[in-house]
């Protein structure tokens, strides 16, 4: 413990000034002096008079990870989160695949609602452990991530070999929206049907092949891979719907289908790249033992 | 107990368990449902396993505990956490203040009985 910040040296000073302005940037301005009062206070009574800027960095990263972690920065609508940040892979990543986080169900990435967070449900069913990966998917090795493009490729393909080969057999308009007993609600033709599914499946598909194959690693790969999984699956199911229900029979499974399609391939992929990583932590640290 | 109290204790708890778990690893190395096990058999802390491993990865991130993967006798390899030079250094502040804030709280409370 130092009595003053005056204490330390000037490297150390410089490092905790660096710091200090950066959490300052992200206070709200009515609130900032306040906040950073008590960092300073914080940090006279952590600090010791030999600390070193590496000290101080390490200290203010706790920091900083405790005051984000308490409470969650979700604006809530009639008590339902709502964010509306644009979403990028990484917070795909990070929402649906959090195994030290408890909760199943976690604000969305984008909109209103809540999300699946997989990791939780891997952890409670025994299929990995919460800190299985230092940090998740960074240590997922590339070929890994490649192997998980298979997935979303398949069934990108499934669904443009559809339209190609049994698209010219379809009637001029396909079903496109289903009632809540499953029932054809509305029709559309088959160009636009088949437009629709194809680009759901192919544009992510094409983003997660385009960023795994820029060397892309980490969360933001598997967040595109996981994304693209989810819409491809999706756009597979919808295809395969549009086909069935020209018989104009009831399917009330239709919509607890069309979520399970979104979750689980997406979660499947996940478990695998995060179960790479995990194998690539053990390599590491238990060399030729593994 | 009434709302406010438990609140309080909640706040209170959470402000100790950067020291207990530092306090934990410092004793030896341990692996992520050990300490949790660890930390559950004080009722008092009320640590459930989703609070540890969030913590335990943010001191990692803030280089005052390490992780490594080792062999287990009895099953698959465990994460093992480990106290840095950073991690002993904090600890040792941390337990100052600690105590210097129990000392003083407890003649405030004991005098005003």
């Amino acid at each position: 413990m130092i009595s003053s910040l005056d204490e330390l040296n000037a490297e150390a000073r410089a490092a905790l000034d660096a710091c200090l302005e950066r959490v300052g940037h992200g206070v709200e301005a009515g609130f900032r002096e306040e906040v950073l009062d008590d960092l300073r206070v914080y940090f006279t009574d952590h600090l010791e008079p030999g600390a070193t800027p590496a000290d101080v960095t390490a200290l203010a990263a706790t920091v900083g990870e405790v005051a984000e972690s308490d409470e969650p920065s979700h604006t809530r609508f009639a008590g339902v989160p709502i964010d509306l940040t644009p979403p990028t892979a990484e917070r795909v990543a990070h929402t649906w695949w959090n195994p030290r986080d408890e909760r199943i169900f976690v604000p969305r990435v984008f909109g209103l609602g809540w999300a699946v967070n997989i990791g939780a449900v891997a952890v409670k069913l025994g299929l990995i452990e919460p800190d299985a990966e230092d940090e998740p998917f960074e240590s997922t090795p590339v070929t890994a991530l490649r192997r998980g493009l298979v997935v979303p490729a398949l069934l990108s393909v499934a669904v443009v070999a559809h339209y190609a080969l049994r698209g010219p057999g379809l009637p001029d308009r396909l079903p496109n929206q289903a009632d809540l007993a499953g029932r054809v609600g509305s029709w559309t033709s088959k160009p636009v049907a088949a437009v629709t599914d194809i680009a759901v499946a192919v544009v992510p598909t094409a983003w997660a092949a385009v960023t795994v194959g820029r060397g892309g690693t980490g969360a933001r790969a598997a967040g595109s891979l996981a994304t693209a999984t989810g819409a491809a699956a999706v756009a597979a199911g919808l295809t395969l719907w549009r086909a069935a229900a020209l018989d104009g029979r009831s399917r009330p499974w239709f919509g607890p289908a069309l979520a399970g399609l979104l979750w689980l391939p997406s979660g499947a992929v996940l478990l695998a790249l995060a179960r790479a990583g995990r194998a690539a932590e053990q390599r590491r640290d238990l060399g030729g033992a593994r | 107990m009434s709302i406010e109290q438990e609140g309080w204790g909640s706040q209170l708890r959470k402000g100790v368990l950067e020291l207990a778990v530092l306090g934990l690893l410092a004793r030896e190395p341990m692996y992520g449902s050990q300490l949790v096990d660890e930390l559950a058999a004080r009722p008092e802390l009320a640590i459930t396993a989703g609070t540890v491993y969030p913590l335990v990865a943010r001191l990692a991130k803030g280089g005052l505990v390490t992780s490594t993967w080792q062999e287990s006798p009895v099953g698959p390899p465990r994460k093992y956490y480990e106290l840095t030079a950073a991690g002993a250094r904090a600890l040792t502040a941390m337990a100052t203040t600690f105590s210097a804030v129990a000392t003083a709280v407890r003649e405030i409370v004991e005098e005003s009985r």
